[in-house]
């Protein structure tokens, strides 16, 4: 059999660590096959067999360092006994033991409708000594906390056997009898009927006598033996001097964030996973490590998160919106008319005109309705009981939206006004209203709003009192028009009005539309 | 009429000091007894007078390179050893008198004496003039230290076979000099006097220097040691140790024979609790360790045990962490001491190490990646004309997290620092290759190496691959 190592005089190969192996124990290798791979500093490097033979042994595992010829594998004749040459080379190497004995698994009661009687093995954990056994209070199921001793079914000084029911408990979720693991004499009884305990901490010991069953628990520290409850209910206790309960409060900085590496948030976060579910981490002070998130709950999908309520108090300007429109719409009989006109004419002239001077296509419609209400004037009188009172300047409000809230600064006489001259008093208009100066107000007649350049299509819009009708104004928009039947591309906007019943009557209303939409079909008339 | 006190600390080493000025500063009622020297080894026969005699070696070790920089140093270089003690002498004087001063600052009642159990709570304090006094306190910190071994069978007198206690203070310097224990003391006793003049040679049973650290550091250092012209024997034994007139003749395994005018015992320290009256509260020793738990308690009630007394990790700044640990548990804050402790040696080039080393995490079973990168390829390191040394990251090969940090080079006990401050925080290797670190420093190697660990190092090349053959070696 051979030692297989880096060749001594592998020249800056004076240490690394085995990447991977190539080939397994137990196969046969052919001069020249790749074994494995070494990292080392700056190099990778692949091993190669010098002879042919059988992997007996790997000595160097995967991701383990090794040093100068350090022995990597064992290589010899299939059927030569390794273990001889293993004794060779570590005479004094000593067996790793055995991994424990894992405890038997529990039988996870099911969950019963009502408290009913289940079988549950205790979890037993082997002492070194073999001669003391602790009987401990089982784990019943995942989010058992703790259990409560109803009965004992057996006494000290008795002798049990294996499968014997030897105790009854009750949990938050049942009542269960436990059998005995093992058979034994039970030398002392350490928790008493009516005692809560955590899960898995001894209730009793078997031994060949109490005294050694006393001498085992002193030698064990002592145990923490809770007081006894005074009541059967099965709600367990959250005293602090119980076993620290399973979910430990989040650790938090001072700034209430969780403590956390980067790491494990950056792990949790994408993994959806939420980090305040975890508790305490394994990390200093709590901290959570990437290595604490395999008890972490997926985020909570919280449809409405409540958070405080934050109290602002009411600006004056919200107090006037407030009062007004809740007196127009419950005062005043609206009623709507909605018209889509053809807009291929007045975005053509407003594209022209906007070379010559600055406006926009709501200037148009302005103007257009600065025109149409000369001529209805209903649309500019308002109702009231006693008598109608109509106004004869077309005074027309622009709804200007401010960050503080709706203002509607007034253009008074705007069918006298020329479209250049229009353009330029909206220009200024909108800038004084944004910044906190607005002009005739209550002077106005009618108002006009436009959503047109957030993309709405159509909107009905509230009558501002004491006027007696609202233009809401929507975007220009594309769209297909059938002519002589064929189809054909063109622009629309929707305009929609509300009127008040009291002084507008319906065919009024739509005759108004009506000359309104051909003013803007053919706005060549409002220029001119 | 005998004074009570909340908490007193026997011993005011770097454990005890730190503890006693703990305890006031929590507002306990404390006291502390001292035989010697306030700071105990760390500040008398340990760290700070070792530092000071190997910073006057350093620079001769410098100027003797002054050349490389362009300096020219005519007429060479001499030194005179008389100044040289009397400068650290200096330090040490102003060092105790800062400690006194701290304990006067914060009323902590210094008794000077050697100390004594007499009883639960009862300490016995004996003075030089033998005058015996008593106190009581509710909790008791031992932090009485350790002493340099001796070894068995050795002629004793310590004009020809020494421990550190006598050489940090020689009057005269020998001119052949033997150290025997190639650990932290004798690199550290080679490397300064290598360049007082002192034909050095060390002898090491383990097959490395430094055999305790991680194996290439140790290597590394016996190739630069040997290149400065200091003899290394590794893996070898001083099998007999005699006086022969004038000085000591030592017999090697291999029967390789060393003759010097001194011996250096630099093999380990034991405990000094003998005479602390242990018996009267009923606690035992393990080979005069006393042991404890991670909140430094003993067996016995009210009573901790800090710093070399208890053998966890025989380094000034470990007792100090856990003198603060004691205090904190003592007055009612305890919580497990777990941080990560490290280790520096101040050869030139020092060393700095913290956390596992790669034998460490094989013993663990663990899966590794190393990372690691050349100082000299710092533009620092070649800017200052440093350029000795690498830095060694050790990480979990799954998990990413950070294992163990090993540095050679120049300053490598303050580039030690961070590294040790992200193993005690447990961050990955990856959170540490992602931090800014300053350019340029020689700290960048850490930095350099944790990519490394990834292969992602931007200031090495990619791996080159290489094929070889293995050699097969029969098993007689």
């Amino acid at each position: 059999m051979y030692i297989i190592s880096i060749p001594p005089k592998a020249r800056g190969l004076t240490e690394g660590v085995m990447l991977n192996w190539q080939v397994s124990e137990a196969r046969s290798v052919e001069k020249g096959q790749l074994l494995g791979r070494i990292e080392a500093f700056g190099q990778l490097v692949d091993l190669e067999c010098p002879q042919s033979g059988e992997l007996l042994k790997i000595l160097v595992g995967p991701g383990k360092p090794f040093y100068g010829t350090q022995p990597l594998a064992i290589l010899g004749q299939k059927g030569e006994d390794v273990e001889k040459a293993l004794k060779k080379l570590f005479p004094k190497a000593v067996a790793k033991p055995a991994p424990e004995q894992k405890a038997a698994p529990v039988q996870s009661a099911p969950q019963p409708q009502q408290p009913a009687k289940q079988e549950v093995k205790p979890m037993e954990k082997k002492s070194p000594a073999g001669k003391v056994v602790p009987i401990l209070m089982p784990q019943a199921g995942q989010t058992m906390e703790e259990g409560t001793l109803l009965s004992w079914k057996v006494k000290e000084g008795d002798k049990i056997t294996a499968g014997q029911v030897i105790f009854e408990i009750e949990t938050d979720k049942a009542t269960m009898e436990v059998e005995a693991m093992e058979s034994g004499n039970l030398a002392k009884i350490v928790v008493a009927e009516g005692q809560s305990v955590p899960v898995k901490t001894p209730v009793a010991y078997l031994a060949d006598s109490a005294a050694d069953a006393e001498a085992f628990i002193a030698s064990h520290g002592g145990i923490a033996v809770p007081a006894p409850k005074t009541t059967q209910a099965p709600v367990p206790q959250t005293d602090t001097k119980q076993a620290a309960p399973v979910s430990q409060p989040v650790s938090q900085t001072s700034a209430g964030q969780v403590k956390a590496s980067p790491a494990a948030r950056k792990l949790a976060s994408e993994k959806g996973l939420d980090i305040t579910s975890i508790g305490q981490g394994s990390g200093p002070g709590g901290r959570i490590l990437s290595t604490d998130l395999a008890g972490a709950k997926p985020v909570a999908y919280t449809p409405a998160v409540p958070g405080d309520f934050v109290r602002y108090p009411v600006s004056k300007m919200r107090k006037a919106i407030a009062q007004n429109l809740s007196y127009s719409k419950q005062n005043i009989p609206h009623f709507y008319i909605k018209l889509t006109i053809e807009a291929q004419a007045i975005f053509n002239l407003y594209k022209q005109l906007k070379q010559k001077f600055p406006c926009s296509v709501n200037d148009f419609i302005t103007l257009a309705c600065g025109r149409t209400i000369r001529q209805y004037a209903a649309f500019r009188s308002q109702y009231t009981p006693t008598e109608i009172v109509e106004n004869p300047s077309v005074n027309i409000g622009i709804a200007v939206g401010t960050d503080k809230g709706l203002t509607v600064p007034v253009l008074l006489n705007v069918d006298r006004m020329t479209l250049p001259q229009l353009a330029a008093a909206t220009r200024q208009m909108a800038e004084n209203a944004r910044n906190g100066k607005v002009e005739g107000v209550g002077q106005g007649v009618f108002t006009i709003t436009n959503l047109g350049m957030f993309g709405v299509e159509e909107f009905s819009a509230i009558i501002n009192p004491p006027e007696s009708a609202i233009l809401a104004v929507g975007a220009i928009r594309e769209d297909i028009k059938v002519e002589n039947g064929s189809i054909k591309p063109t622009r629309v906007m929707t305009l929609s009005l509300a009127a008040d019943h009291r002084m507008i009557d319906g065919v009024l209303a739509a005759q108004f539309m009506v000359t309104l939409k051909d003013m803007l079909e053919k706005p060549e008339q409002l220029v001119g | 009429m005998t004074e009570h006190y909340q908490i007193a600390v026997l011993g005011a080493g770097p454990g005890g000091y730190v503890a006693a000025l703990k305890a006031a500063q929590m507002g306990a009622k404390t006291a502390i007894i001292e035989k010697h020297h306030l700071g105990g080894t760390c500040l008398n026969y340990g760290c700070i007078p070792s530092k000071a005699l190997l910073a006057s070696a350093e620079l001769i070790h410098k100027i003797h390179r002054a050349g490389d920089y362009g300096i020219n140093v005519s007429g060479g270089v001499s030194f005179d050893w008389t100044q040289i003690q009397k400068r650290k002498d200096k330090v040490l004087t102003k060092l105790r008198g800062g400690i006194k001063s701290l304990f006067g600052a914060r009323k902590v009642t210094l008794y000077a004496g050697q100390a004594a159990f007499s009883g639960h709570g009862k300490i016995q304090i004996t003075d030089s003039k033998g005058e015996k006094s008593l106190i009581t306190a509710d909790k008791v910190i031992i932090a009485t230290g350790s002493v340099p071994a001796r070894i068995p069978g050795w002629p004793t007198d310590p004009a020809f076979v020494c421990t550190s206690d006598e050489s940090l203070h020689w009057k005269e310097l020998p001119k052949k000099l033997l150290i025997v224990g190639g650990g932290v003391i004798g690199c550290e006793f080679a490397c300064m006097m290598h360049e007082y003049g002192v034909e050095v040679t060390i002898v090491e049973l383990m097959e490395t220097l430094l055999p305790e650290m991680e194996r290439q550091v140790g290597v590394a250092i016996a190739e630069i040691f040997s290149k400065r012209g200091m003899k290394i024997h590794t893996g070898v034994k001083v099998e007999e140790l005699k006086t022969v007139h004038g000085g000591i003749k030592a017999i090697l395994s291999g029967d390789k024979t060393v003759e010097a005018d001194k011996v250096l015992v630099a093999t380990g320290r034991r405990p000094a609790t003998g005479d602390l009256g242990l018996e009267s509260i009923g606690l035992t020793t393990d080979r005069g360790f006393i042991r404890v738990n991670d909140r430094m308690q003993t067996v016995v009630k009210d009573v901790y045990c800090i710093g070399d007394a208890n053998g966890r990790c025989l380094l000034a700044h470990a007792a100090s962490a856990h003198g603060v640990a004691a205090v904190e548990d003592a007055l009612g804050h305890g919580k497990d001491f777990t941080l990560p402790i490290p280790g520096a040696v101040y050869t030139f080039p020092e060393i700095g190490t913290v956390g596992l080393t790669s034998r460490q995490a094989a013993e663990k079973d663990i899966p590794v990646k190393v990372g690691q990168f050349p100082i000299g390829f710092l533009g620092k390191a070649m800017a200052v004309g440093e350029e000795e040394g690498f830095v060694k990251v050790i990480r979990h090969r799954d998990s990413g997290a950070l294992l163990g940090v090993h540095v050679l080079g120049h300053n490598a006990t303050e580039i030690i620092e961070s590294a040790t401050a992200m193993l005690g925080l447990k961050a990955s290797a990856a959170e540490l290759a992602e931090m800014v670190f300053a350019h340029p420093t020689l700290g960048e190697a850490v930095k350099e190496a944790a990519e490394d660990s990834f292969d992602q190092a931007l200031h090495l090349p990619p791996r080159s691959l290489m094929k070889i053959t293995a050699e097969a070696k029969e098993i007689k």
